[in-house]
């Protein structure tokens, strides 16, 4: 096969003590060092190297030589009891290569065009010259040239400056991949991402446990039916609700526990009414009403959930029924509606008595669980959201997280104190 | 005025919401005013003026809403607490943050399309009671009862029809 003009350049540059180019590189060298630092040319050098790496005769490309200094970074003496060698002023070099210093000053240089790419050209004993191919990505040829156009798009800005040039991606450890670059990728300052404590993350601990909206009212309560329910609160994050007056089943991967909600009832019908309802291995809540009422529904077994603290008297959650709910794991709902559709002195009111519940519950750890109160998907809100509006009243991200398994808590039976072990 | 140099221009993030129910048509400025108004209601005017958000944008059922880099969370807060537009009631559902347009530009294009080629009928019965399909995506089928009175907007799901 015949060879190319190409590839007579090419071996040529390839041992150029031979080929003659060295003798042709020392008298270039006395002309180069004599001329600027930056220097735009009418042809690329190097033409075989040039079009490798992108270089066409066309309008809106340029080829500039630049010329760099040799040798490392040149730092002061430290005088201070080291003998010389230790002084540290030798072998401080640089973390970037010089090319990517030619590449950013012809950047600068050229502030209408992009770096495409560079090769070296030559170095004499005090400076290394490299020749840098820029692209004017918004001049009408390069637009209309399929291979470069998208040098016009934003996301390529400054791409010598961010090391996205070839030998910006060297310089950065990004040539290889996979063993040997863990300190590499993602990028060389964050070899590896702190990871963030994310509601997944904490979740994988916990796979038995599922994130849980407390209550949710569907259709005919509310204006969506269940499916539809299930199916939102799928793409929001959560693996189960409590529906109120709902059969238990399972819709589109959400779990959905039937939930029964007992409200304005004297005590004295309550324990029949409670009664009723366990059998139906319903997740059963009480709408709570002053202290005395408190107490005496957290004293009655098979009550899960006390809700609706937010609209009762200032003094109807006190330390001693907290102490009863712990010992009792009966949970405490947070209702986050007013929160989300209240304004002014009600949510204020609401957010005071939330954080006032959240003193008493690290002191006394009874369950909590979080609840949107939905009666139409578009009350329901991420687990995301929950977890924003949540830290409104104080809760971090782990409180968050025990209030998603706050129904978990309250229906798996506790441990027993003493096991016996035959 | 002159353009401020880029080290010292106010950092932007951009945040792309999607509006619920589907087929809600909300005016770019009256969203602009819910959002300031629900900011300023939950955090109060000096951390409004720090977010300083602004709708910037929009595509059919998205918007893109700007805010002062470093307050997207307290931005995002104040967006799941607006329940209304002039009288709709809607939702935000936030689905992504950048620091440009073009890439939440992008993320609309890459976003699902709605299935809509199995549409059901424009009129079902639901609980013995007869309504007019309004929205249908997927699944989802939102539908308004028929009648001069109540006409209440249903959000059911293909199997709640099917069943019946």
């Amino acid at each position: 096969m015949v060879k190319s003009m190409y590839a007579f350049v090419r071996e040529a540059w390839k041992v150029p003590e031979k080929s003659g180019v060295k003798a042709l590189l020392w008298n270039r060298m006395q002309e180069w060092r004599r001329e600027g630092s930056v220097v735009r040319l009418e042809h690329p050098t190097r033409i075989d190297r040039a079009r490798s790496l992108g270089y066409k005769a066309k309008q809106g490309i340029a080829v500039a030589r630049v010329q760099v200094r040799r040798g490392g970074r040149r730092v002061s003496r430290y005088v201070r009891a080291r003998r010389s060698a230790r002084m540290g002023k030798n072998r401080s070099t640089a973390g970037k290569s010089i090319q990517r210093i030619a590449e950013e000053r012809a950047s600068k240089r050229f502030p209408n065009m992009e770096v495409l790419n560079s090769y070296w050209v030559g170095q004499d004993g005090k400076l290394k010259y490299y020749e840098v191919i820029l692209v004017d990505g918004h001049h009408p040829s390069i637009q209309a040239d399929k291979n470069l156009a998208w040098l016009a798009n934003s996301t390529h800005r400054g791409r010598a400056e961010r090391g996205k040039t070839s030998a910006g991606r060297k310089g950065r450890g990004m040539s290889t991949r996979g063993k040997g670059t863990e300190k590499t990728r993602p990028s060389i300052r964050f070899p590896c991402k702190p990871r963030e404590i994310t509601l997944s993350s904490f979740y994988s601990k916990f796979t038995f446990m599922k994130i849980t909206d407390a209550c949710v009212y569907p259709y005919p309560c509310g204006d969506s039916s269940v499916r539809r329910m299930a199916l939102e609160a799928k793409a929001l994050g959560f693996d189960r609700l409590v529906a109120a007056d709902t059969p238990s089943g399972e819709s589109y991967g959400v779990e959905i526990y039937s939930g029964i909600l007992i409200r304005e009832t004297a005590v004295k019908d309550l324990a029949s009414r409670i009664k009723r309802e366990r059998n139906n291995a319903a997740v059963v809540s009480v709408q709570a009403g002053d202290n005395g009422f408190n107490r005496s529904v957290l004293n009655h077994k098979g009550v899960h959930i006390l809700r609706g603290l937010h609209s009762s008297d200032k003094n109807a959650f006190d330390h001693v029924t907290a102490k009863i709910a712990a010992d009792n794991r009966v949970a405490i709902d947070l209702d986050l509606s007013p929160l989300i559709s209240g304004r002014g002195y009600s949510r204020q009111r609401v957010m005071h008595r939330y954080r006032d519940i959240l003193v008493l519950e690290r002191r006394y750890e009874f369950p909590i669980t979080i609840s949107s109160h939905a009666r139409s998907i578009l009350d329901m809100r991420a687990v995301r959201e929950i977890a924003g509006l949540s830290s409104l009243i104080g809760m971090d991200t782990h409180d968050v997280e025990m209030a998603f398994f706050g129904v978990d808590i309250i229906t798996t039976p506790p441990d027993p104190a003493v096991k016996v072990i035959l | 005025m002159s353009t401020r140099p880029p080290t010292l221009r106010e950092k932007r993030r951009y945040l792309l919401v999607h509006i619920d129910p589907p087929g809600t048509i909300i005016d770019q400025k009256d969203l602009h005013y819910t959002i300031s108004d629900a900011t300023t209601f939950l955090w109060g005017d000096v951390v409004a003026a720090v977010i300083t958000s602004a709708v910037v944008a929009t595509e059919g059922q998205y918007f893109i809403i700007r805010c002062r880099r470093g307050t997207e969370q307290d931005l995002s807060v104040a967006l799941s607490t607006i329940t209304t537009c002039c009288g709709i009631p809607i939702a935000l559902r936030m689905v992504a943050a950048s620091g440009t347009i073009n890439t939440l530009r992008e993320k609309i294009r890459s976003l699902k399309t709605p299935d809509l080629r199995s549409n059901p009928p424009r009129e079902c019965t639901f609980d013995k009671k007869l309504f007019q399909i309004n929205q249908c995506n997927g699944q989802k089928i939102d539908v308004i009862e028929k009648g001069f009175k109540n006409t209440n907007r249903l959000f059911l799901t293909r199997e709640d029809l099917e069943e019946l």
